[in-house]
């Protein structure tokens, strides 16, 4: 593990975090016009198809750093379609995290590959999730201006508090569970056995 | 052709006006945009900085898109203020969160997209390398602007041999057996990618991608007056709408149907 | 001066040696052919040249390689960029940036250059090889063939001393090989010392100094120019070479018998297409093909061979006209029910995780022993466990024509079946197509390939500008003003 990034692994990085931001970006928008209830849970959705891309990922660049700057990419082109400064800087705090758990080891296994990726994409949904609570006064303001009554609004609130984060959060962490397994079996089925990555 | 000649062609300049600022300085207006813009609570605020950074981006090659943004905001406004005719519990709760989070987001998606278009990959490049980021952020990040175009075209072609060969190619098989069709899209795309990779970075390498000198881009990048003055009075501007906001102005409703 | 001393390379992941004991001594100002064989060490060659071997593909070295009096094996491949510049095969894949006039510039400003120095540069380069039409212009929007003229422009820009050419006409058609060997003799002519690599070599045959033939990692011989274009036929076979004078194959050219009976008919009809709002790619197509047929659509980049073929497969609607078979009228589903693309890149085509999988995929009812036959026939049932993106480029080639045989298509469409094949792959595929159209399919082939042409097809269907086709029985005559066209 002690084997530097290079300018290939860079360009890998580059070329499969392509891949993963027109995923998401498909999928969001999908379920962004599909209703604004699907829409907070498009990062466990995403974590799915993604699973496959990052798994081989890991598998053939697996060095400190590719969770970080994987992260730190898709960071800088949310900030550029408009998201919430809280995703991106949930993105990189996410990355840095798992590259400690997985790399911090000496090697890369299957094993620490889907733990990190599931940790990373519960990281995601809660830092997709999280501006709803920042919002929470111009949503009130909102809808006390629609003639909306009181009592859903405080509905509202109560189920955007607490538990509904916890959903958010707990699905986003088995979006990620289920990449992980289906890129993992995926990546036996096709890279290894086409001997194009082999992992311990 | 004499050299001459060609080489104001190749200085010769589409862009204008606001366009040619720094990178650094249109990525530092938009992380302002995108920190000011979910606190803003008045109407009137938020449509005065939809309608100033229109302004400031149609000054650089952006108008028609300045328009599209501003004129696709007051639509979603509007809907939004209809919403109060619509009682049906739930369902307007969420529209009206949903309604809000796409109208935070326009302004910067405004900016954020204007300056993917009117920003040259080298400029790009240099800026990023003045800001001290290394080589692991500026080679994905250009590799990803100039692959995302590519992958459409490769999705296609698998696209075309699916439906050929009859794999995945009616909505009742994509729909029954979802996870049989993200790998049959998926893997060829994926093979695709590790060979593209390959390539490419055997032409980057060869043509010295690794070296880490300090780059200078076709046009010169430099943060110097124009780029401070902008920045400043984008930060005032900003700050003051956030002041603004605090007062009476920032109650005055002005979407009503 | 470049020579390798008895240099040896073996892969990290390889067990055997690529290279065996290489001695060559090039002098500055040498044009060099390398060719030999697909997997007989060219490339390999070459990678040691550029730096990409030992510091990209890491692996064993024995002997050295010394370049103006320095051994090259200590230099990372971004030292010799200034010195030796590679343009690689495939022109869709070797661009970082999005517009032209900053991929001129990219390897500039890589190596720190000002910007008045690259400037400088990228004017020069723009001048020399007349690439003044493309500056300022999107990479997305360029042909493979302008792609190309920019890498070169790219590498062009950095002033090296020696060349490197991977199978460059790889993916280009006969007007763009052209214009590729004009480069080239500008090159030449300008003293700068030029490594090519390959298969189809007959645009260089006025350019080349020596030749080396290479055979399992070593040099099998060494030709001047006079002796490698004179070889005669069977040595030249032998050594598994293309022609150098594709032209010549149109003089001895024998009218082929019509394959079979002609039980079915594809007849297009005053076909037409136009993208949204777009001008007609093409209009008044009409054309017949019988059962048996091998129909080469030729016709220069642009003209339109693409689109015509997606129409034919239903993957796209035409605008008018229409395509009936036996006299039935066809809808694009129908279309893509009843025909099979192999196209250039197998990439795109290979779905399974094994070669058995691969060819029974996406057939409903059961086809193993159709599977088996096809496998045996193909020469592929030792690899009908191995993944498909485990084989050679020509063996993959294969497993997309096997799926084509097992689905039973009687129509069957190759789009550029032999970009990057050498003599006996080339040979192979012909030899496919000839048994397809034996046993009654329909072929058609998009190809540039001369030589493959004369020996495969039976009638060619031609695409010109104004969008009209022409259809003709291949004759000595058809071909002779072909052979003008390609390469006068």
């Amino acid at each position: 593990m002690k084997q530097k990034l290079n300018a290939k692994d860079f360009i890998l990085i580059g070329v499969l975090t392509a891949l993963m931001w027109i995923i998401c970006m498909i999928i969001s928008t999908i379920m962004s016009v599909a209703g604004p209830v699907t829409n907070v849970f498009y990062p466990s959705v995403v974590a799915i198809p993604n699973g496959i891309v990052m798994m081989l990922l890991l598998a053939k660049v697996p060095k400190k750093g590719v969770f970080t700057i994987c992260a730190a990419i898709q960071a800088i082109l949310f900030l550029l379609v408009g998201a919430f400064w809280f995703i991106p800087i949930g993105l990189v705090i996410g990355g840095i995290i798992c590259d400690f758990l997985v790399m911090g080891r000496k090697e890369i296994t299957m094993k620490s590959m889907i733990v990190a990726y599931a940790l990373f994409s519960a990281i995601l949904a809660f830092s997709a999730i999280c501006p709803i609570k920042f919002l929470q006064s111009a949503f009130v303001g909102a809808m006390e201006k629609n003639n909306i009554a009181p009592e859903y609004i405080e509905g509202m609130l109560n189920i955007t508090s607490v538990p509904m984060l916890v959903v958010i959060v707990a699905a986003g962490l088995v979006g990620g569970l289920i990449g992980g397994f289906i890129g993992q079996k995926a990546l036996k089925k096709h890279f290894i056995k086409a001997g194009l990555v082999s992992v311990k | 052709m004499e050299e001459a000649q060609i080489k104001q062609i190749i200085e010769r300049q589409p862009l204008h006006g606001s366009a040619l600022l720094d990178p650094r300085c249109k990525i530092l207006l938009l992380v302002c945009i995108g920190f000011v813009s979910y606190f803003l609570a008045g109407e009137v605020v938020s449509l005065v900085l939809m309608l100033v950074y229109g302004l400031f981006i149609a000054l650089g090659n952006g108008g028609k898109w300045a328009v599209k943004m501003i004129v696709t905001y007051i639509i979603v406004a509007y809907l939004n203020a209809l919403l109060r005719y619509v009682q049906v519990p739930i369902l307007s709760v969420i529209m009206s969160v949903f309604g809000v989070t796409v109208l935070k987001l326009i302004p910067i998606m405004m900016m954020g997209l204007w300056i993917l278009r009117t920003t040259y990959m080298d400029d790009l490049m240099v800026a990023l390398q003045r800001m001290r980021l290394p080589q692991a952020v500026t080679i994905p990040l250009v590799v990803m602007f100039r692959y995302i175009p590519t992958l459409r075209i490769e999705y296609r072609q698998i696209r075309s041999t699916m439906d050929i060969r009859g794999i995945s190619d009616t909505l009742w098989k994509r729909v029954s057996h979802p996870l049989a069709t993200i790998e049959y899209i998926l893997i060829p795309l994926l093979m695709r990618c590790l060979k593209v990779t390959d390539e490419l970075a055997a032409s980057g390498t060869t043509r010295g991608l690794e070296l880490e000198c300090k780059r200078y881009a076709l046009r010169t990048i430099r943060f110097a007056w124009p780029e401070i003055v902008v920045s400043l009075l984008g930060i005032l501007f900003l700050a003051g709408l956030l002041l603004i906001d605090q007062t009476k102005i920032g109650e005055i409703i002005l979407w009503r149907v | 001066m470049i020579s390798f001393q008895n240099f040896s390379f073996r892969y990290e992941e390889s067990p055997d040696f690529t290279l065996r004991g290489i001695d060559m001594t090039v002098q500055t100002g040498e044009f060099i052919l390398l060719t030999g064989r697909s997997g007989c060490g060219k490339t390999t060659l070459i990678r040691s040249l550029n730096g990409l071997i030992p510091h990209f593909y890491p692996g064993e070295i024995q002997g050295d390689l010394v370049m103006d009096g320095h051994s090259l094996l200590e230099m990372k491949p971004s030292q010799l960029a200034g010195q030796v510049g590679t343009v690689f095969q495939d022109p869709r894949s070797q661009f970082f940036m999005t517009d032209t006039t900053r991929e001129l510039a990219f390897g500039c400003e890589n190596m720190g250059l000002s910007r008045e120095e690259t400037i400088e540069r990228i004017a020069k380069a723009a001048k020399d090889l007349e690439l003044v039409d493309y500056l300022n212009r999107s990479i997305f929007a360029l042909s493979s063939g302008e792609k190309q003229q920019i890498a070169i422009g790219s590498v062009y820009a950095l002033s090296p001393k020696v060349y490197i050419f991977d199978e460059p006409s790889a993916n280009l058609d006969y007007a763009a090989t052209k214009r590729l060997a004009e480069i080239m003799g500008k090159l030449k002519k300008d003293g700068y010392t030029i490594f090519v690599v390959e298969h189809r070599f007959y645009y260089l045959r006025d350019l080349i100094d020596r030749v080396f033939l290479i055979q399992d990692g070593k040099i099998e011989r060494e030709f001047t120019r006079e002796q490698f274009c004179t070889l005669p036929e069977k040595t030249r076979i032998s050594y598994g070479l293309r022609t150098a004078y594709p032209e010549r194959d149109a003089e001895n050219y024998h009218e082929k018998e019509r394959g079979s009976d002609g039980k079915h008919l594809l007849a297009v009809q005053d076909l037409a297409f136009s993208y949204k709002k777009g001008p007609d790619v093409f209009q008044n197509v009409s054309f017949e093909a019988h059962s048996g047929d091998v129909i080469g659509i030729l016709g220069h980049n642009g003209a339109g061979k693409t689109t015509l073929l997606s129409i034919l497969t239903g993957l796209l609607k035409q605008r008018q006209g229409e395509i009936s078979f036996d006299g039935k009228k066809l809808t694009p589903r129908q279309r893509r029910a009843l025909s099979y693309l192999v196209m250039q890149d197998t990439d795109y085509q290979l779905f399974a995780s094994s070669v058995d999988e691969e060819l029974s995929l996406g057939i409903k009812e059961d086809c193993k022993e159709k599977v088996d036959a096809t496998l045996e026939a193909l020469e592929l049932s030792e690899y009908r466990e191995r993944h498909p993106a485990s084989l050679s480029g020509g063996q993959k080639q294969r497993v997309t024509i096997g799926a084509a045989i097992v689905k039973d298509s009687p129509v069957i469409y190759f789009d550029e079946p032999t970009s990057g094949l050498d003599y006996d792959s080339m040979v192979r595929v012909s030899n496919l197509i000839e048994q397809l159209s034996n046993s009654g399919v329909i072929v058609f082939v998009v190809s540039h390939d001369f030589e493959f042409i004369v020996r495969t097809c039976t009638e060619v269907v031609q695409l010109d500008d104004h969008g009209a086709i022409q259809n003709h029985r291949l004759s000595p005559g058809i071909l002779k003003t072909l052979s003008e066209k390609y390469f006068n």
